[in-house]
């Protein structure tokens, strides 16, 4: 098999990122196609900790970095740009 | 079934109720509530400035709901009026708060939208048949501008035009909450862009959902709750059956039991209990007494027979729902606590105001910021044990269950055949509630049991929920099979 440049996609999944619409990043995110998720290590969390440090939810973390007030289109962006980069 | 979306209507009222607890909890709600709107929309520069003032205006307003308070009181009160009296507000006993939880307009925030009118949109070709000219009855389409227009003065709103357009570009424009009202008890009236027959409000909460400015509100008893549970206060926590995947995939309702303790709820049970007792009773109702029988668990439907099929009340099953059992059942053990029902309805704050009991009437929304706000996480609590009841009950959530729960109870109390030959219409949505009852009042329909949902789909898709309702349907499927019925 062929060595696969992988990401990792950590989805938080507490009760305010849930209030705040993860779970439509979570179903956005396994609906992609197969192409782009053999590149992602997709994961859903538990709270981050940021919610309570004035940051908005939904948050995810895409290769370390945080992101806040994601929607599934800022998340699908985010996705494709990573996947440039590994290209 | 109801399609859920998550808007900024939806997210707004969170952040708010979130950001309302957390400085409730730090002590500093009083000197921070006026500046809630700010901090929840801020400054930007260019382009879109004057839609923040008007966005935290709306905010403002609707801080006013999340306090409880009684709308008509308040509606000119500044917030750093009502922030001086925060103490009475939180610990229930200030004059301005809302005693009866109905349905409040908030006017400045209603955009007045068109309604009811036939428009002709850019869709228009002018065409040289033109049909819309030749079947209106009344000649109210000109041509004006290389367009058709609708002379209002002669139209008397038939809609044949628009189904005559080839390019489909004569719509009626309809009003979220208007279309969405079955018993047509919100509209606009003389004085006022909308106005409430409350006579006709079933409590139902459609057009709270339909709204795209968020302009309809309830009061809430969240901080009120809240307030009791951290003063340590005696406090019951009962929820409703559509609880399965409200918090997310990763919480269980044995740890969504575990987190109203860990909030301060003294005991908690599933209302899923005073269900089977329901189901049971109207079991033998029915088997005493005959049909037909319109089922009482849904508050909205049963205040929308009451309403519009006066001469139908006396077919309501004479059994409480199950909500209502459960709660009068716990107060013979716990006369000195009281009592909060967590569910996904509007409607039930009106009946349990109506009761006078339970005292308090939560969303899971509601529950779900408190969670949130005071940094309680139920996907990393314990799992509590469940109480005993069937999956018939934890069926009541969804439409379709509650005659389902009846037929079940029959086969027990009376026999196989019997449950068997039963005669059942479910009518799901207040829609095909006002059908399936105009039936039954023409003597049009032969049915045993009329189950009624208000809302489309059952409780599972009730405007007080956090789960998509197809998820949530699916997921208390699986929950009645593997926990359940195990
Ligand atoms: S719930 Fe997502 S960061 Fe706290």
């Amino acid at each position: 098999m062929e060595n696969l440049k992988k990401f990792n996609v950590e989805i938080c999944v507490g009760t305010a990122c849930h209030l705040m619409g993860s779970n439509a990043l979570v179903n956005m995110v396994e609906n992609l196609s197969e192409d782009i998720k053999k590149h992602l290590n997709i994961k859903c969390s538990l709270c981050f900790g940021n919610c309570n440090k004035e940051q908005i939810p939904p948050i995810v973390k895409v290769n370390g970095i945080t992101y806040t007030s994601v929607t599934p289109e800022k998340l699908k962006e985010i996705i494709l740009s990573c996947l440039e980069g590994i290209k | 079934m109801r399609r859920f979306v998550l808007n900024n209507v939806i997210k707004y009222k969170r952040m708010l109720y979130m950001e309302i607890i957390k400085s409730y909890k730090k002590g500093e709600l009083k000197e921070e509530l006026p500046k809630i709107p700010k901090k929840l929309i801020p400054d930007i520069s260019g382009e879109g400035r004057s839609r923040v003032f008007y966005e935290r205006e709306i905010l403002k307003e609707k801080i006013k709901f999340v306090l409880g308070l009684d709308y008509k009181k308040v509606k000119d009160l500044e917030l750093y009026e009502i922030a001086n009296h925060i103490e009475e507000i939180v610990d229930s006993t200030s004059p301005i708060l809302a005693k009866k939880p109905e349905l409040g307009v908030i006017k400045d925030v209603c955009n007045d939208c068109p309604g009811g009118r036939y428009y002709v949109t850019d869709l228009c070709r002018n065409c040289i048949a033109h049909p819309c000219m030749e079947v209106c009855p009344r000649n109210a389409i000109l041509n004006a501008g290389n367009r058709a227009y609708i002379d209002y003065n002669k139209c008397i709103g038939c809609g044949l035009c628009a189904s005559a357009c080839p390019y489909n570009a004569i719509i009626k424009l309809e009003r979220p909450c208007e279309k969405n009202c079955i018993p047509k008890a919100i509209g606009k009236s003389e004085t006022s862009p909308v106005e409430v027959k409350y006579e006709k409000c079933t409590g139902c909460g459609a057009c709270y959902i339909a709204c795209p400015f968020g302009a309809l509100e309830f009061p809430s008893q969240l901080l009120q709750v809240i307030h009791k549970l951290i003063t340590g206060k005696k406090l019951i926590a009962i929820f409703a059956p559509s609880v399965v995947s409200q918090f997310g995939r990763k919480v269980s309702v044995p740890q969504f039991k575990k987190a109203l303790k860990i909030m301060g709820f003294k005991e908690v049970f599933e209302v899923a209990i005073g269900a089977d007792i329901v189901a049971r009773e109207e079991a033998k109702h029915f088997i005493e007494h005959g049909g037909p029988m319109l089922t009482s668990c849904c508050p909205a439907y049963v205040n929308f027979v009451k309403s519009e099929f006066p001469d139908l009340v006396k077919y309501i099953s004479p059994i409480e729902s199950p909500m209502i059992v459960l709660a009068r059942k716990l107060k013979e053990n716990y006369s000195d606590h009281e009592i909060v029902f967590i569910g996904p309805c509007l409607a039930k704050k009106l009946e349990a105001f109506e009761k006078g009991l339970p005292e308090y009437v939560l969303t899971f929304e509601e529950i779900g910021v408190a969670l949130a706000a005071l940094q309680i996480e139920p996907a990393e609590c314990e799992h509590d044990d469940l109480s005993e009841a069937t999956g018939a009950a934890w069926g009541f959530a969804v439409s379709g269950g509650v005659s389902a729960a009846i037929k079940y109870y029959i086969k027990e109390v009376a026999s196989e055949e019997k449950a068997e030959s039963l005669n059942v219409t479910v009518a799901n949505g207040l829609m095909e509630c006002k059908l399936a009852l105009e039936k039954l009042s023409n003597g049009k329909i032969d049915t045993d049991i009329i189950e009624g949902m208000a809302c489309d789909g059952g409780c599972i898709a009730g405007p007080g929920v956090l789960a998509d309702p197809r998820v949530a349907k699916s997921s208390l499927n699986m929950f009645i099979k593997s926990e359940v019925m195990k």
